[in-house]
């Protein structure tokens, strides 16, 4: 049986993949940690505790990937690839026939075009501003005093959506923080208004260009 | 000198000067080649015919940089340029650089990488950093989108060889 493992080292969290391949392709253990200040160091806790999980030695894994922005600073890993390719792999493994994926990066997002046996076709990226990225979300979040798995569910049963000009990250909290009036369901309002902006100003004009297309 | 050319690239747009050792590195990883670019017809195009009045020097160098100079002409007239590039040098794909500090040289960049992947399915990178102020350039994110760019155009050529074996 061949074991191999991908570590993805993001801006914000590190993520690790065992998988094993004993004629079909199995997910054996995962993990998450925060990537902190030490990329290198972040790379190889994900990958200790993937191993834990998995109930292995790290010698025991044949083949280590890198992928993420620190993906050149795992020094255990056998070869690096960009994390847009392999979402595209991922994602056609783990449901066959995706055409898109849209990553909600810490430090940017990305909408990837996916062909039938998980290639990218295309890819288009915001990498310049923090409007429409995760650490929008995480910040909006924030200043609401809720947990990023609430912005989804909430904003969704929001019934009245409060518009907010700016879409920058700073003036945003600040534009929260002034329409948050007390005795209110503010939080409720302003839900919509992170989702609605990852919407708008990241990727899903991309995505729907290649919808229009096809 | 690369070992063996691996990709032939047509660029667009003006030359990072402030980070040609990085751009270098990028691309080298690749092995990939620049063959043809429209940076150096930006003092004017003879390819279309325009010829030098010996009889009028003044006004033939003026009429040459004003009406031949590669900004200066519509975007129609650019994209076949590089369309013909890319037929010509048997290209790869295409390079568009896009810069900060040239707003002549960039406006409409967008739509060009748009035209050359959508309607002419030409493999297009878009890469932004500037041609002289050194702010304007993010080392991990280009190098993410080259190396992305280069992976794709890997796993399409191995396909292509695939079927050609066939």
């Amino acid at each position: 049986m061949r074991i191999a493992a991908g570590v993805d080292v993001g801006s914000t969290q590190t993520k690790a993949v065992i998988v094993s391949d004993n004629g079909a392709v199995k997910i054996l253990a995962r993990s998450l940690v925060d990537t902190g200040a030490n990329v290198q160091r972040a790379a190889e806790r994900a990958f200790d505790a993937c191993c834990k999980e998995a109930g292995l030695h790290g010698s025991e894994v044949g083949f280590v990937i890198g992928t993420g922005y620190g993906r050149y600073k795992i020094a255990f890993g056998h070869a690096q690839m960009t994390e847009i390719t392999c979402h595209a792999k991922g994602a056609s493994f783990l449901c066959p026939g995706t055409r898109t994926v849209i990553d909600m990066g810490g430090q940017d997002s990305k909408a990837i075009s996916v062909g039938a046996k998980g290639e990218v076709l295309d890819f288009v990226m915001n990498d310049k501003c923090a409007a429409g990225t995760g650490r929008f979300l995480a910040n909006s979040a924030e200043v609401m005093g809720i947990s990023l798995d609430q912005v989804g569910p909430l904003s969704l049963s929001a019934k009245h959506p409060v518009k907010i000009a700016t879409v920058c990250t700073v003036f945003v909290e600040s534009d929260i923080l002034i329409l948050s009036h007390p005795g209110q369901d503010s939080r409720g309002h302003l839900g919509r208004r992170p989702h609605r902006d990852c919407q708008t100003h990241s990727v899903s004009g991309p995505a729907k260009s290649w919808r229009t297309d096809e | 000198m690369y070992e063996k050319e691996q990709y032939r690239l047509v660029i667009e747009g003006p030359p990072p000067y402030p980070y040609f050792r990085a751009f270098r590195d990028m691309f080298a990883k690749w092995q990939a080649c620049a063959v043809a670019s429209t940076y150096s017809t930006v003092g004017g195009l003879w390819e279309f015919g325009f010829r030098h009045d010996p009889q009028r020097p003044f006004e033939s160098v003026a009429m040459h940089m004003i009406a031949q100079n590669v900004t200066n002409r519509n975007f129609l007239q650019r994209y076949e340029q590089i369309r013909r590039y890319v037929e010509e040098w048997s290209a790869d794909g295409v390079i568009i650089h896009f810069v900060k500090s040239c707003r002549l040289f960039s406006a409409g960049q967008g739509d060009m990488r748009d035209y050359f992947t959508k309607k002419l399915g030409v493999p297009t990178l878009y890469i932004e950093s500037d041609l002289e102020d050194p702010r304007y350039f993010a080392e991990a994110q280009t190098k993410n989108r080259v190396d992305a760019f280069f992976e794709a155009l890997e796993h399409s050529k191995a396909t292509a060889a695939v079927k050609a074996a066939v």
